[in-house]
């Protein structure tokens, strides 16, 4: 086993640890901040209009991160800070969804909806037709071009002798 | 991370079958001047109160507005 591996089995969390806490000191085992859907749709599109918000939104974007998974991240990061409740972040899901394709069609941003069926084909994703370029070039920059050997012109010399034939 | 399960993903999926299932509803068939411009649903106050139905009309709303934005 390599060194790498066993470091990172003793990174995870002890089985139980979760129970050494005192019960409710986490926000997430507290009542939420806000309990109905109108109220955190109203909380979601407060955060989503900044100005901050949509620049990196569209940054995340354009690095082709399909939005459920933004949405995803997005709705479980608020329930762990104890603003919400797991259903009603699923609950609204579907409109987070709809709202960052909306955001980002009127910022004419290319984006992975990520509700489109797996690609089985053998289609190269751009990531890896980059990394295929990088590697590509590196390689091309590490051989040693050899000078060609420059084609001399012989100079043909004239017979001088006696018995040269003439041009 | 393609593979695993995502909330999001199944939550949108479910919305977009519970919308299919919507019943339609119906055209006005009275067009006399003192027929109701509109049946009366008792249902709908109740509907509201779902937030499910709440849900369905915010999103119908965003999904019309980014139809328009694509023109289609």
């Amino acid at each position: 086993m390599a060194l790498e591996d066993v470091t990172s089995m003793f990174d995870a969390p002890i089985p139980g640890e979760s129970l050494t806490f005192e019960l409710g000191s986490r926000p997430w085992q507290q009542a939420p901040q806000m309990s109905t859907v109108d109220e955190v749709i109203e909380y979601y599109m407060e955060r989503m209009s900044t100005d901050d918000f949509m620049n990196q939104l569209m940054d995340v974007l354009e690095l082709e991160v399909p939005i459920t998974s933004i949405v995803n991240t997005m709705q479980l990061n608020s329930v762990m800070e104890g603003v919400h409740s797991v259903d009603v972040g699923v609950l609204i899901s579907p409109l987070l969804v709809e709202m960052i394709m909306y955001m980002a069609d009127m910022a004419k941003v290319d984006y992975v909806s990520g509700l489109e069926k797996p690609d089985t084909s053998d289609k190269l994703s751009p990531t890896k037709v980059a990394k295929m370029m990088n590697k590509f070039k590196q390689e091309v920059e590490d051989i040693d071009i050899e000078e060609e050997p420059s084609v001399e012109t012989q100079e043909t010399e004239e017979p001088k002798g006696l018995m040269a034939r003439r041009t | 991370m393609s593979r695993e399960f995502n909330a999001s993903l199944a939550s949108y999926n479910k919305l977009l079958r519970t919308m299919e299932k919507l019943p339609e509803k119906n055209p006005v068939k009275n067009i006399g001047l003192l027929s109701p411009s509109r049946t009366k649903n008792a249902t709908d106050k109740e509907d509201m109160s779902q937030p499910i139905n709440r849900i369905i009309k915010h999103f119908n709303t965003i999904k019309n507005k980014r139809g328009e934005l694509n023109g289609s």
